[in-house]
């Protein structure tokens, strides 16, 4: 408190002749006191003592109580959705604690409090400046950062007519409505998109393969691709392989099954190129070269088969590679290939084995339609052989055939270790060691992640780590498998069609790009004219095929885009931004937070916040369901997005009543749909059924297998509530939400939903086949001509992509701005110390960031964290400057027609490239950094 | 906050009492200069101050430490009222990553830590309950200043121990203000000078600073040995 | 009979993610003059920490006397940190989000910083408080009394009455955890969550830790699994005793990979050199980690053991054990 001098001037200016008249008006006047912000008060208290302030330490002496403590979480794709306690006193969230009530799966460790530092920032961070509290326009140029405030009603209003404007032109499908990481996951939230799109035919990217997350290399081989249990099934394994992945970093809530693990027996490997957090405290660190990681797997399945370690009759039952193969053409020995059989049938089915037991050619069980063998994968009497050569009378002739094991054995010797060595970077002795390690641990796993999807040839990646798992009897068992995702069955697109039908138009991120942001162009410029033409040309064959569908007739014209950053994460950065953002006529963002993507919309919505919605969360890494609850309203005039969706259903079909727009004719795979928007905001509430979001977790408690069925305010007031049928760490239950078709194929016999209907390592598509992809084999990552540095990427420690990564505290506890690890002799060698601005950059662009060095980064290469918001990179441009991948749309990912393989969103298409791309770096000139606080 | 009180910073070693205040002439004055203010910046999508504005704008002469408070309500009444909202929203409440002014204290003093805590002890102490829809701004402006006017409000009309309202004025308007508005207004005549609300935070300053030193120059004795600003 | 509260910190589990700093944080130095405090934070190891290059300031005890200590400027603990959210829109394609001022030193400057040289690099994360020592230097070092050690369970307290400021605290701590609050014109720092403690509810740091790594408890409870830990199976060691405040804060030591040999086949060598760890931890930690080894070994055989037990936690409530604190 400052000294002051004594005699200030008092308010009124002494001895003013309209002094006495001035305040006898004043007290005249209406009420002396106006509360804007509050209502009015009670008549003034009379303070007593007690109540009496004399100094600031008064307020204080009251005991801080809280109003009320909310169950709650946040709802962002971590998939951690830890269970919290929220404390609220006057309307204001103060702090959260973890709830700490999880129990355990099995007789694994319990699952402990769970939780993380940016959940326990989350109180702080959603007043922050970044948060969008007002629907807004944008005033002029798109980025011009010149924005207005409107109304809700004026928004939704001008946004509808626009909507409508574009449906009666071009039809609904040039309107796209993607979702993202801050909605996603949230099941109410995602069940109100779901909805609307349903109801008004817009197109909804799935965001799997958008963002590289689509394991397209499990779909191919087991016909599915969610395998994953509960976080506590490490501990059940005696080895883990934690392989495109880094849990120490992007599962800390559940990171110490991996350490308990270790300290129970199991052998814990890491393998990365660079020493992460996770390595840090495995058993085993091997460091293979970026890009080289399936080399390694096929060298540890050379080992496998050399020593005779793979489990026969395993693989004898549950793969295809007993299945006989055709000498000359590679293809699998096929019904149609007889002359005797009279029952062959001409779908494809039926694939032939040869049996020991009788020394001959035979069906093989689980393939084919029509015949009892079909049903199961049962042997029975019948002992295929994994390994032989034989003749057998075909249509045309004898035909020379062998077993997928036999072709496999000669792939696997292409990889032998000591041939691996050199490419790898792995010494062959530490090959053959992680090979024995895994082959003799009952069971063993590999904990992998996204991170295996985002290599152009991640899907061989993913294949050869199942075929690992399989040759040695471990897909099936508690602590075995692939870890990489599992989804719950919840009933959200059930929700979507109720009443409705399915009139959904669902398509594949990537190939939507692909056909609006000039692709093939990019991959001109990046990678050349023959590989450009190369991809192009299967791209197109597959569409006239009618493999896959075309998405460039109409054209795209507008897009919603919910909780999902795009001009963040897009594969070519600005240049996505230039090349099919800017083109839209209008783009809306629905966003709790400020970003790249919003800040170039022309309408900005603002969301609820995790603390200030209701809704629910399933996530297979736990076996329970958390809720979110609103432990104060949202902030400003933010709404969550069930009241989002439904604001611009009303304001569509308000619109389209005054403005007299009646049926709109669509077609949705084939079928003919038609649309009354008129009717959207009563569709889209089930005629006044659902009211809130609340409502709408009711209907996905009550129609989804496992979850105890309980009313919405019962699991709110637990806040966690364990999923039936749970007890053990594998979704092996059919009653539970996550349950695994796995355990029925291995348990119980029945045939994959593949081709074969088995475990399919031999894939004979046409096109798998001209690439020399029928079986896993190492393919060499791309790269820019000139540019000699891999770049490698990860999901972050201190945000979950860009949420929380601007959050003042967890900033001071990094370097306060976007830093690049890099190893300190490549840094040397530039002239390159710790703190330096760097400039990374190739042919596609470049972006500054500060230099972090780091022994643990492998030489020639670059490690950066991601989810850095291009907003904090100088020009706005972040790391997706340089990345130039997008539109390596793999051939073999855009082939149909053969069971598995084919378009399915969400399960099969193209995943988005990230990693095939390589940059340099150099110190940043002085021009960058001039002007900027030293 | 903590769960009991820890963090106790030194008390005054004196009792403070007020000398040279003549309730009749300024308690009310102050009380609607304040109220006046709160209301001046008050987000006009949320609420309408016309009245208020209106009745003042017609007295004579409502000056108060220099300041034609009359002026300023009927200049606000002046401007079109969609640009008059257009510039608060642009100045305090949108942006490309949040507004370019901060009309909250926390957002202003990022760094500073218990500035919600201390505003809301503050308000509990004095019953001041802000509506649910406004709960999530305690350090809103207007709020702050509306409580500064609710605190004026209570010394003019209660019978006994003025003191406690008084003392609190000043310790709040020491904490929460007076820092801030010489701030507040800087930041305005940076993005948007010769503006509605440039005026504002300009006589806003001159009031709060000038209004701070008077209330100081009518507590005795005040602390003497250093200063924790 | 005084008794005294301590705490486990298993090395082998702590992933570097801070929940534990920012549970302190949000809990405690949430006030004016705290910004830059942090009674709790995690630091790469090897590497100058937070501060930075406090393990070469001094203080703590040498023969029996208080050795002299350096007072750490506020800015050895690193820039404070607040977004410049409203400058991005002064001029929206120059100005970039990022912090008001350039950060170049933070208490986590370090973060995965690694020493050595590749592939045999190394690091790992060092959570560190206060250890409430049982011979605490600050103690003796205040000259006016101000800082008292509790007799029911040896949480170690400044009084913010009795507190003038003069700062003796802050330079006889050796681990540099007492923190000068400038507005207040007090010295503060961890008070090992006492009020929770009164409630039988453990530290924050250590209840909110997600890691599962933390254990706290009494030293004399022999049926909890600090005593075990610290005196029986002798893993849980002690932060630099060398500086003889005797802490009671005790750390399970890292075995990270073992190294690489120069022909790319894993050695039998530890990453982390010993003689680092000797720094850290003392003589003591050769024994330590011989005896996790061996432990793990049996459980790799198939084997039981009671220490691996305790620090797997499978029960994590177990992992805290206080009683009421408030003693007849």
């Amino acid at each position: 408190m400052k000294r002051t001098q004594k005699m200030a001037s008092p308010p009124q200016m002494p001895a003013s002749k309209g002094r006495r008249t001035f305040l006898r008006q004043l007290l005249a006047s209406s009420t002396l006191l106006t509360l804007n912000h509050a209502p009015i008060a009670a008549s003034a208290p009379q303070p007593s003592g007690e109540k009496a302030y004399r100094n600031f330490e008064d307020i204080y002496r009251k005991k801080w109580t809280w109003d009320r403590v909310v169950r709650g979480t946040h709802g962002t794709n971590c998939a951690g959705n830890c269970a919290f306690n929220v404390y609220v006193k006057d309307g204001i969230v103060w702090r959260e604690e973890q709830q700490g009530v999880y129990g355990s799966s099995g007789d694994a460790p319990d699952y402990g409090p769970r939780g993380c530092q940016k959940g326990l920032r989350h109180s702080k961070y959603m007043y922050g400046s970044q948060r969008v509290l007002y629907p807004m326009k944008s005033i002029g140029e798109r980025g011009n950062g010149k924005w207005e405030r409107i109304s809700w009603h004026q928004a939704t209003t001008e946004i509808a007519d626009k909507f409508l404007d574009l449906v009666v032109a071009h039809g609904p499908e040039c309107i796209s409505y993607g979702s993202g990481t801050q909605m996603a996951l949230k099941r109410a939230s995602f069940c109100s998109l779901a909805r609307f799109a349903n109801i008004t035919g817009v197109t909804v990217p799935e965001f799997l393969s958008g963002v590289g997350d689509l394991p397209s290399g499990i779909q191919m081989t087991l016909g599915q691709i969610h395998t994953s249990d509960t976080m506590a099934a490490v501990y059940k394994s005696r080895c883990v392989l934690v392989w495109m992945s880094n849990p120490a970093v992007t599962r800390i809530p559940d990171a110490h099954f991996f350490w308990d693990a270790k300290y129970n027996g199991t052998e814990v490997i890491a393998i990365s190129p660079e020493f992460t957090p996770t390595a840090m405290h495995s058993s085993l660190w091997v460091n293979p070269k970026p890009g080289t990681d399936t080399a390694l797997a096929m060298a540890m399945v050379n080992v496998i088969l050399e020593e005779r370690l793979f489990k026969a009759n395993y693989i004898r039952e549950q793969s295809d590679l007993p299945l006989l193969v055709r000498m000359d053409n590679k293809r699998f020995l096929r019904a149609e290939d007889f002359a005797t059989q009279s029952d062959a049938t001409a779908d494809g089915g039926g694939f032939y084995i040869w049996d020991e037991a009788t020394d001959s050619v035979a069906r093989a069980p689980g393939s084919g339609t029509g015949n009892d063998q079909a049903a199961t994968l049962k042997l029975g009497k019948l002992r295929p052989a994994l390994e032989g050569r034989w003749r057998v009378q075909g249509l045309d002739g004898v035909i020379e055939v062998t077993t997928a094991f036999e072709l496999l054995k000669v792939r696997a010797a292409e990889h032998a270790p000591e041939l691996m060595s050199e490419l790898t970077g792995v010494n062959a002795n530490v090959i053959r060691k992680i090979a024995r390690t895994f082959a003799a641990a009952e069971p063993a796993m590999i904990f992998s992640g996204y991170a295996a999807c985002k290599w152009l040839h991640g899907d061989i990646l993913q294949r050869s780590m199942l075929l690992l798992l399989s040759l040695t009897g471990n897909i099936g068992p508690e602590g075995g498998g692939l870890q990489i995702g599992n989804s719950a069955k919840t009933q959200t697109m059930a929700f979507a069609f109720d009443g409705i039908g399915v009139a959904f138009r669902g398509i594949s991120g990537t190939t939507w790009d692909y056909d609006h942001a000039k692709m093939k162009q990019l991959n001109q410029e990046t990678y050349g004219k023959k590989l450009a033409q190369e991809f192009d040309d299967y791209y197109q064959e597959s569409i006239r095929k009618g493999w896959y569908p075309s998405h460039s007739s109409k054209g795209w014209k507008m897009g919603f885009f919910a909780g999902n950053n795009g001009a963040n994460w897009r594969a070519s950065g600005k240049r996505w931004r230039k090349s099919a953002l800017e083109e839209l006529e209008l783009i809306v963002s629905l966003v709790p937070d400020a970003g790249v993507t919003s800040h170039y919309s022309d309408y900005v919505l603002p969301i609820a916040h995790h603390y200030e919605r209701a809704d629910m969360m399933l996530q297979s890494r736990t076996p329970y369901v958390q809720v979110l609850d609103v432990a104060v309203p949202p902030l400003g005039e933010a709404v969550d997005d069930w009241e989002a969706n439904r604001l611009l259903a009303e304001a569509i079909g308000r619109r389209a009543k005054e403005r007299g727009i009646g049926i709109i004719d669509d077609v949705i795979d084939g079928r003919r749909v038609q649309r009354d928007y008129r009717r959207c905001l009563e569709l889209y509430t089930m005629n006044g059924k659902i009211k809130s979001a609340k409502d709408v977790c009711q209907y996905i408690i009550d129609t989804t297998p496992g979850i105890p069925k309980i009313p919405f305010a019962e699991l709110a007031e637990k806040g966690v509530v364990r999923v039936n049928g749970s007890e053990r760490t594998t979704w092996d239950d059919k009653e539970t939400t996550y349950h695994s078709e796995v355990f029925e194929s291995v348990r119980d016999k029945v045939p994959y939903q593949t081709v074969s209907g088995r475990q399919s390592f031999y894939i004979d598509h046409e096109w798998f086949l001209e690439f020399d992809e029928a079986l896993p084999a190492h393919k060499k990552p791309l790269h820019n001509e000139g540019y000699p540095l891999r770049m490698m990427m990860g999901h972050a420690r201190h945000g979950i992509h860009s949420m929380w990564r601007d959050d003042s505290f967890l900033l001071s506890l990094q370097r306060g701005e976007p830093d690049i690890y890099i190893n300190p002799d490549d840094a040397a060698e530039r002239d390159v110390k710790d703190g330096d601005t760097v400039r990374i950059f190739n042919d596609a662009g470049e972006f500054f960031a500060m230099a972090h060095l780091s022994a643990g980064i492998q030489p020639s290469m670059l490690f950066m964290y991601h989810g850095w918001d291009p907003m904090m990179f100088r020009n706005r441009q972040n790391f997706g400057a340089v990345i130039s991948t997008a539109g390596l749309i793999k051939p073999t990912s855009m082939a149909g027609g053969y069971g598995q393989i084919g378009y399915k969103p969400a399960r099969f298409s193209p995943n988005q490239t990230y990693k095939d791309f390589t940059c340099d770096f150099e110190k940043a000139s002085e021009e960058v950094t001039a002007g900027e606080p030293a | 906050m903590t769960p009991d009180s820890l963090t106790i910073t030194p008390t005054n070693d004196s009792e403070r009492y007020i000398q040279d205040r003549d309730l009749n002439l300024t308690a009310a004055v102050r009380c609607k200069s304040y109220g006046l203010f709160s209301s001046l910046l008050a987000s006009s999508h949320e609420i309408d101050v016309g009245k208020q504005l209106r009745e003042v704008a017609g007295m004579d002469n409502f000056c108060v430490y220099g300041i034609d408070l009359g002026a300023l309500c009927g200049t606000y009444l002046s401007v079109d009222k969609l640009a008059r909202k257009n510039e608060y929203s642009r100045l305090f409440e949108i942006g490309d990553s949040g507004p370019p002014v901060a009309i909250r204290e926390q957002q202003q003093f990022g760094q500073i830590s218990g500035i919600r805590e201390d505003l809301v002890r503050f308000y509990e102490f004095f019953d001041y309950k802000i509506h649910q829809h406004y709960a999530w701004a305690p350090d809103h402006i207007s709020v702050i200043l509306e409580f500064t006017h609710l605190l004026c409000y209570y010394e003019s009309v209660v019978s006994e121990d003025q003191l406690s309202y008084q003392l609190a004025q000043y310790d709040f308007v020491s904490r929460h203000l007076v820092d801030w508005a010489p701030i507040f207004a800087d930041l305005i005549d940076n993005v948007q000078p010769d503006s509605l609300y440039a005026d504002i935070a300009r006589s806003l300053c001159l009031f709060i600073t000038r209004d701070h030193e008077w209330q100081a120059s009518t507590i005795f004795p005040m602390e003497r040995s250093g200063d924790n600003g | 009979m005084a008794r005294q509260v301590a705490m486990v910190i298993d090395l082998n589990k702590c992933i570097g993610c801070h929940t534990c700093t920012t549970a302190c944080k949000s809990l405690w130095t949430d006030e004016p003059g705290q910004e830059y405090m942090l009674w709790h934070n995690v630091e790469t190891k090897p590497g100058p920490g937070y501060p930075e290059n406090w393990e070469a300031s001094g203080g703590g005890w040498e023969n029996g006397q208080l050795k002299p200590g350096q007072l750490m400027s506020k800015e050895s603990h690193g820039t404070e940190c607040s977004v410049n959210h409203e400058a991005v829109f002064f001029d929206a394609s120059e100005i970039r989000l990022r912090q008001d001022e350039k950060m170049k030193v933070g208490s986590n400057w370090n973060e995965d910083s690694s020493s050595g040289e590749y592939p045999n690099n190394y690091h790992f994360y060092l959570p560190r408080l206060c250890n409430h020592c049982t011979k605490p230097s600050c103690l003796e070092a205040c000259p006016v009394r101000a800082i008292y050690k509790r007799e029911e369970d040896g949480v170690v307290l400044i009084d913010q009455d009795k507190c003038q400021g003069l700062r003796a605290c802050n330079t006889a701590c050796p681990y540099k955890k007492i923190y000068y609050n400038h507005v207040t014109k007090k010295s503060q720092k961890c008070i090992f969550c006492f009020p929770r403690l009164e409630k039988g509810e453990a530290p924050a740091c250590a209840k909110q830790c997600p890691g599962k790594l933390r254990f706290v408890g009494f030293l004399e409870d022999e049926d909890g699994p600090i005593h075990k830990l610290v005196y029986e199976w002798k893993v849980a060691l002690p932060l630099h005793p060398e500086y003889g405040t005797e802490p009671n804060v005790f750390y399970v030591p890292p075995i990270l990979p073992n190294a690489y040999d120069d022909n790319g086949d894993i050695s039998d060598d530890p990453r982390v050199p010993i003689e680092y760890l000797r720094q850290l931890f003392g003589e003591e930690v050769d024994g330590a980690l011989i005896t996790l080894d061996v432990e793990m070994e049996r459980k790799k055989q198939g084997k039981s053991s009671q220490l691996m037990d305790l620090l797997i936690a499978k029960d994590w409530k177990s992992m805290f054990n206080i009683p009421d604190v408030r003693i007849e």
